[in-house]
């Protein structure tokens, strides 16, 4: 997937799209100015975050992978404020289908978000030189918490989407905490490991 | 995400992918799993290497490799496994002459 790409052209859009909500949301509703103002600093500080990453990225050319992924993390976080934004003005102008519909969307991103994450986690490698264990239970444990990850991501996203709000709301709190869990608990393990290569 | 399917539609390729899901290998021990040449060998691993799957590291005088497959490509190998995939061998079959350019130029950069 060329995220560059789409991070390219998406996130300036999102981010102005949901500035312009935000915007029109205070004007429609002036008592809740601080709210809105702090929906406005939090889109000008992705967008400054952005920036920053696109200008390193561009700097560093093929090998920017951190930057892609601020990049991709502030495409979702923009989403997220877009629906919540999106949903609040149609609210105002009485268009509301669902009073659920921003909070199953948003989470729905935010496990489309996990699944992402933990897709690129065993892309991220360590020099070999400087592990500090077994390099291939290194590997297996990237693999495995890309996977869990990845898994966690879907069965959340799923859960927001297709469940009733209580037990969507179950199955997140059940699935999150596991996923950490599993994902700390097996570089615990591997610090008893001696490297062999 | 090209380079990705042409570098999975191998079989001797994806047999790489899953002896290094077991741990991080040199060339020579890779080598040692498949009955090809050198050159031969060399030729799939720059394919690999160019579809971001596998990384390869100097460690003193030998070249360790190792996977760098998303979840995704990981799923992608498995799914390429279990429908036994050979897009080379498919081409080759439509095309001999084009399969037959394009297999040596993979030797000459591997060389």
């Amino acid at each position: 997937m060329p995220v560059r790409t789409i991070t390219n052209y998406l996130a300036p859009g999102l981010l102005a799209l949901s500035a312009a909500l935000a915007i029109g949301n205070w004007r429609l509703r002036p008592d809740r100015a601080p709210a809105w103002a702090a929906a406005l600093i939090a889109i000008g500080c992705m967008g400054l975050v952005w920036f920053r990453a696109s200008r390193r990225s561009a700097e560093d050319g093929p090998r920017g992978k951190r930057e892609d992924s601020i990049r991709a993390a502030i495409v979702f976080a923009a989403l997220m404020l877009l629906v919540a934004l999106g949903s609040r003005l149609a609210a105002a102008f009485g268009a509301s289908s669902s009073p659920d519909f921003a909070l199953r969307a948003t989470m729905a991103i935010a496990g489309a978000f996990l699944a992402f994450i933990g897709n690129t986690i065993p892309k991220v490698l360590t020099p070999l030189a400087s592990l500090g264990c077994d390099p291939a239970r290194v590997q297996a444990a990237r693999r495995f918490a890309g996977w869990t990850w990845v898994m966690t991501g879907v069965a959340v996203c799923v859960a927001w989407l297709a469940l009733p709000i209580v037990p969507a709301q179950t199955a997140t709190y059940i699935l999150l905490p596991a996923a950490m869990l599993v994902t700390f608990v097996q570089p615990i393990l591997l610090r008893t490991r001696r490297k062999s290569i | 995400m090209n380079r990705v399917f042409k570098a999975l539609a191998d079989p001797g390729r994806r047999r790489v992918l899953q002896i290094l899901r077991k741990r991080p290998m040199s060339a020579g021990e890779l080598a040692e799993h498949f009955p090809v040449s050198k050159p031969t060998m060399s030729a799939h691993f720059a394919v690999l290497q160019e579809a971001g799957l596998i990384d390869a590291e100097k460690i003193g005088r030998t070249i360790i490799y190792r996977l760098r497959m998303s979840v995704l490509e990981d799923a992608l190998l498995g799914f390429a496994d279990s429908l036994s995939w050979d897009m080379k061998d498919a081409e080759a079959d439509r095309n001999p002459a084009k399969h037959n350019t394009e297999t040596s130029r993979m030797l000459r950069k591997g060389n």
